[in-house]
């Protein structure tokens, strides 16, 4: 699968090393698989519906078979390195979009052969992963679209490039104007080109609506699950996590069927008063530098794991509720319009970090103080990974804000190893213990 | 759930037969004691049998008949104009306007088509809005010097007599709606002048018939009548509100807005979007996906919100069978 004989950074591996690193792999990834699950099933009243999401969860399961038998048949799948990828034309040209962000630590310190350990874990671990042929999600990309947002993720799809063909998508940093709107529409149609020549289907106007119309509904759905998020705890954040996080790889039709059965499941435990918590445990809304499936889910494991407990309601996460939030709004029904609609999905509601603009990050920040009122908010983790600069950059301007809002906020930098658990286990519980002595105070008066 | 655009149809049509074709029933000119209604939209002239009055006409009529007669007999047509405004805004342009309605058909047909559409650009934006005023201070100025004894265009007053409603393009529609069709394209011979307004007038419909379609609404970005509606948007009972804290910027209004408003999406901070340019056909209301973030606002009161579910409804991509209603 190499593109070109001269590799610019990766180095080629001795067999038996790669071997023994993709043997060590396999087996850490499923151990810490099947430990957090073990954790997620000690949450009480955990939904029925969650036993499909376990099974997705594992990597090298059913879907990886799904995926390799449709590779076989001659079908391509494309891998796309951010969310900013038009996941739409992907579907609509019949092949599979897979997301490729990686959650593992063991990758990761492969990656620190090529790069130094101040870069942010998921470039060092994608590395990694793409050094020893480790990810079968990532091997089987037949190419990768990379969306150039953040600093890590421009660089390290160039570092791709000695393993698999990548498309860069140049993206506006500033994005409301009408220049940055028409420059993103151009990148999406050059990708749009590319991806009819990869497989050899033409994307027509009734292809891009049926795309649009599976994304709708899967839009549909996680905003359903958001929905039931707002009220008593019905569903655990790790659960929820894990259901967005799912649709990385997953068929996005079965995705939302599955989704949409969790909901009924959690409509009737509505009904029932089933919680998986107490009614007044502190609710947490993460935001910062994403949570990946399997090794960032630490954090998310100790906050409702500590006592006092925590409960994660929502997220501002590309790696969460933010994946089908927003969704595509066509106009009028033509094949342009469609198209710009599919463009401006992308960046326009993003909050992402990468973007800027004289009034900063407007939209992020409404966003937040949004889902802090809506789903009744205690306190919010502001999630920040090493290595990630944009999100830790915001933080002062938010905390300020915050402050004066009197929302309480508290800042966890944190890395993929297990390493610094002790300390974050101490911190978690000190911010939660004042949520927790805060609710109760509130209550008094 | 009811759609806006549904409804809005649905009005337009009934206003569409009342306006044009309530004449054949026997109705006649609605009128009290000499006081004919007069409606801030095209309630146009040139139909057989009007039932009110278009305000430009009356306008016209009233300021070319000179002060001592004339200008008296515009006090109930401004006095209905600030009620009808006050009230409304420009939301006669969208849902009672015939014009409107026809314009709205074709834009129909061409979605049918499957066509796309194309945008003016923000320099062309400012040329319609400055077009729109000019046709309302050349009106002023024809028809009050008309009015004018011994002022040099009262020697022209056969020839220009209701300047405007001799070049609007409604004055070869509605001949062509109620099937007269020769009386379409008539020149009027009986001076230089009067020819020269003809071909005008003839030059100004072959300009709407090429842009009815590919340009939404062109021809409510260029009419006098939505400037002077444009000014009471700003103060009329029924607006578009707007709750900035939850708006996404996902651009989908300003996208989906038939006159390109703007201020819709950029604005986060004002609760009350107040453009001149919008005509409150309340498009961008039923798009938004985000719950509550824009709504319809009779004063305060929010008679419709934006929500999800009224989205799904409204986007031209139809969700088929979406396993449960979703609440939002």
């Amino acid at each position: 699968m190499k593109t070109n004989n001269d590799p610019k950074y990766l180095p080629t591996l001795d067999p038996a090393e790669k071997d023994e690193l993709q043997k060590a792999f396999k087996a850490g990834v499923q151990k810490t698989v099947a430990e957090n699950i073990e954790k997620m099933k000690q949450v009480p009243n955990r939904p029925k519906a969650m036993e499909y999401f376990d099974q997705v969860a594992d990597f090298f399961g059913q879907r990886e078979k799904e995926i390799r038998e449709f590779k076989a048949q001659g079908g391509k799948v494309i891998g796309f390195a951010c969310m900013l990828a038009p996941v739409e034309l992907i579907l609509a040209a019949g092949a599979i979009p897979v997301r490729i962000d990686s959650g593992f630590y063991t990758p990761s310190k492969i990656g620190d052969r090529i790069v130094p350990v101040e870069v942010c874990p998921v470039v060092r671990s994608m590395i990694g992963l793409a050094m020893a042929n480790l990810y079968p999600y990532l091997e089987m990309c037949d190419v990768i679209i990379s969306p150039n947002t953040c600093d890590g993720k421009t660089k390290v799809c160039e570092i791709l490039t000695d393993a698999f063909p990548v498309w860069e998508m140049n993206v506006p940093r500033i994005k409301d104007t009408p220049q940055a709107k028409s420059y993103w529409l151009e990148q999406v149609k050059e990708i749009k080109g590319k991806i009819e020549k990869l497989t050899g289907r033409s994307i027509t106007g009734k292809a891009m609506r049926t795309a649009i119309e599976t994304t709708l509904k899967a839009t549909a759905a996680s905003r359903r699950l958001l929905d039931l998020r707002k009220g008593s705890p019905l569903i655990s954040g790790r659960d929820a996590m894990l259901v967005d996080q799912m649709s990385y790889f997953d068929d996005l039709k079965r995705w939302t069927d599955k989704t949409n059965l969790l909901c009924d499941e959690l409509e009737r435990k509505a009904v029932d008063k089933s919680y998986v918590a107490a009614e007044d445990t502190p609710r947490i809304l993460l935001t910062g530098s994403p949570m990946i499936w399997p090794d960032c889910w630490k954090i998310p494991n100790l906050i409702e794991e500590s006592k006092p407990q925590g409960l994660i309601v929502a997220d501002e996460f590309c790696s969460g509720d933010r994946i089908y939030y927003d969704p595509v709004g066509v106009d009028e029904g033509s094949a342009g319009d469609m198209l710009k609609a599919i463009a401006e999905r992308y960046i326009m509601p993003c909050t992402c970090p990468c973007f800027t603009s004289e009034d900063g990050n407007q939209d992020r920040i409404d966003k937040l103080l949004t889902l802090v009122k809506d789903y009744k908010i205690s306190g919010v983790i502001y999630h920040v990974i090493r290595g990630c600069h944009l999100y830790a950059m915001e933080y002062m301007r938010l905390k300020r804000l915050f402050e004066k809002e009197k929302i309480p906020i508290y800042y966890l930098d944190t890395e993929y190893s297990r390493e610094d658990s002790g300390q974050m286990k101490t911190r978690i519980e000190a911010f939660l213990e004042m949520l927790a002595t805060k609710t109760q105070t509130d209550d008094l008066y | 759930m009811l759609k806006i655009t549904r409804l809005k149809l649905g009005v337009q049509i009934v206003f569409f037969l009342l306006i044009v074709y309530l004449g054949y029933a026997g109705v006649r000119l609605i009128e009290w004691k000499n006081i004919s209604l007069v409606l801030p939209t095209l309630s146009c002239y040139y139909t057989n049998h009007r039932i009110a009055q278009c305000f430009i006409r009356s306008l016209q009529e009233g300021l070319s008949a000179g002060w001592k007669v004339g200008y008296s007999t515009l006090l109930v047509p401004v006095i209905l104009l600030v009620i009808f405004g006050l009230i409304f805004g420009r939301a006669w342009c969208s849902w009672v306007c015939p014009l409107g309605f026809v314009q709205d058909l074709s834009i129909r047909i061409r979605k049918l088509l499957k066509i796309g559409y194309y945008n003016l650009s923000d320099n062309l934006k400012q040329v319609s809005v400055l077009v729109r005023w000019i046709f309302v201070i050349a009106i002023l100025f024809i028809a009050m010097g008309i009015g004018i004894p011994h002022f040099f265009l009262k020697e022209y007053q056969y020839d220009l007599i209701t300047p405007f409603c001799q070049i609007c393009p409604s004055k070869q529609i509605f001949p062509f709606v109620e099937g007269r069709f020769k009386e379409m394209f008539t020149v009027d011979t009986i001076s230089t002048l009067s020819a020269v307004m003809s071909y005008l007038a003839i030059g100004v419909f072959v300009f709407y018939l090429l842009t009815t379609s590919f340009i939404r609404r062109m021809w409510c970005r260029l009419c006098p009548m939505g400037a002077i509606l444009g000014l009471f948007n700003r103060f009329s009972f029924l607006s578009l509100r707007k709750e900035g804290k939850r708006c996404t910027k996902c651009g989908v209004c300003q996208r989906s807005c038939p006159v390109q408003v703007t201020e819709v999406y950029e604005e986060k901070k004002k609760e009350k979007i107040a453009s001149s340019d919008c005509t409150l056909c309340f498009r961008c209301v039923e798009m938004c996906p985000e719950k509550d973030a824009l709504k319809v606002g009779l004063f305060k009161f929010p008679i419709a919100r934006s929500k999800y579910k009224r989205f799904l409804q409204s986007s031209a991509v139809k969700v088929t069978k979406l396993q449960k209603e979703n609440s939002r």
